[in-house]
């Protein structure tokens, strides 16, 4: 028992192998943040442009996958390798989850532009 | 302490006890630890041998002062001496296991628990499902099609991945935690896509 909890303390793996998965998802996250950003300015020099709210509503999910990442890492860093993949694998598609329910709720509400 | 608690219920074994147990359910593959071990000296006293899982699986209970027990499966009480004492033994040896927190296997209200999860986040990656295809329509007009593809099996699989992700980190720990996680799970990955579209059209 105090073995295994011990051995959950310190990170198992080396820096390079934490540094290659890590890197590998951040190419990803960062692909949906890419993905916010130019629907945030589609819409903002769209005819309509975006009201405050808009703006904040639309800058959630590019600041989502940041918060997704850095909590994803956090939990994972110390465990087996599989293991770290696997949380960065669901933060994905939390951070996935979260881009289409943000734009589900800007196809389907008005409040968003008009500014 | 345990005295307090038994009633008479407890004590005696009821017929309609039968009515929820199962043939297999004295398999010895399916013992869980703590119970089985304090259950196994009322076995030994040659309690009803059709139903031994019922009385494994409940707590040793011994009868206040000035009670007798009667009918099927009461020997096994009258013949345990100092019941208080016995009793609270093996309640200590309960407690102890549940101190040691080692993975002894799932009790039957941890499985039920698990598969009730298990069929919320099915309909839920269910409404995931229906919900992004209908926001296909609208998502080819601002999306790159690729970029939509991708985000949307993402978003599918996040369900499936977040259990399976509690079920193996969350092993061998208190059983709390995961339900909790899994309740956080549920309702972090609510398809709104879905409930927004039968709310707005």
């Amino acid at each position: 028992m105090s073995a295994v909890e011990s051995s959950r303390r310190l990170p198992v793996l080396p820096v390079w192998l934490i540094a290659t998965i890590a890197g590998a998802f951040l190419l990803l996250y960062a692909y949906v943040i890419w993905n916010a950003l130019i629907f945030l300015i589609q819409q903002a020099n769209g005819v309509e442009g975006l009201t405050g709210y808009g703006w904040f509503v639309l800058l959630l999910p590019v600041v989502f996958p940041i918060v997704v990442f850095a909590g994803a890492f956090a939990i994972g860093w110390k465990r087996r390798a599989a293991q770290f993949a696997l949380v960065l694998l669901t933060g994905l598609g939390l951070v996935a989850a979260f881009w289409l329910n943000i734009f589900a709720y800007a196809a389907a509400t008005t409040a968003l532009y008009g500014a | 302490m345990g005295g307090t608690r038994s009633t008479l219920n407890d004590v005696t074994p009821r017929p309609d006890d039968d009515a929820l147990t199962w043939d297999g359910d004295d398999d010895p593959t399916l013992d869980v630890g703590a119970n089985a071990r304090a259950g196994d000296d009322a076995l030994d006293e040659g309690t009803d041998a059709a139903s031994p899982a019922s009385d494994a699986s409940r707590p040793a209970v011994s009868l206040p002062a000035g009670y007798t027990a009667v009918g099927k499966g009461s020997e096994s009480l009258a013949a345990r001496p100092g019941g208080a004492s016995a009793d609270a033994e093996s309640a200590e040896r309960v407690a102890d296991a549940d101190a040691e927190g080692e993975p002894h296997g799932m009790g039957n209200a941890a499985l039920v628990g698990i598969g009730i999860f298990a069929g919320v986040y099915l309909l839920l990656t269910l409404g995931w499902i229906l919900g992004a295809a209908r926001l296909q329509l609208v998502a080819q007009l601002f999306l790159a099609p690729v970029a939509f593809q991708i985000t949307l099996w993402l978003a599918v699989l996040a369900l499936p991945l977040w259990f399976a992700t509690v079920f193996w980190l969350t092993s061998g720990k208190r059983s709390w935690l995961r339900f909790t996680l899994l309740a956080a799970g549920a309702l972090l990955l609510i398809p709104w896509p879905f409930i927004l579209a039968g709310v707005f059209r």
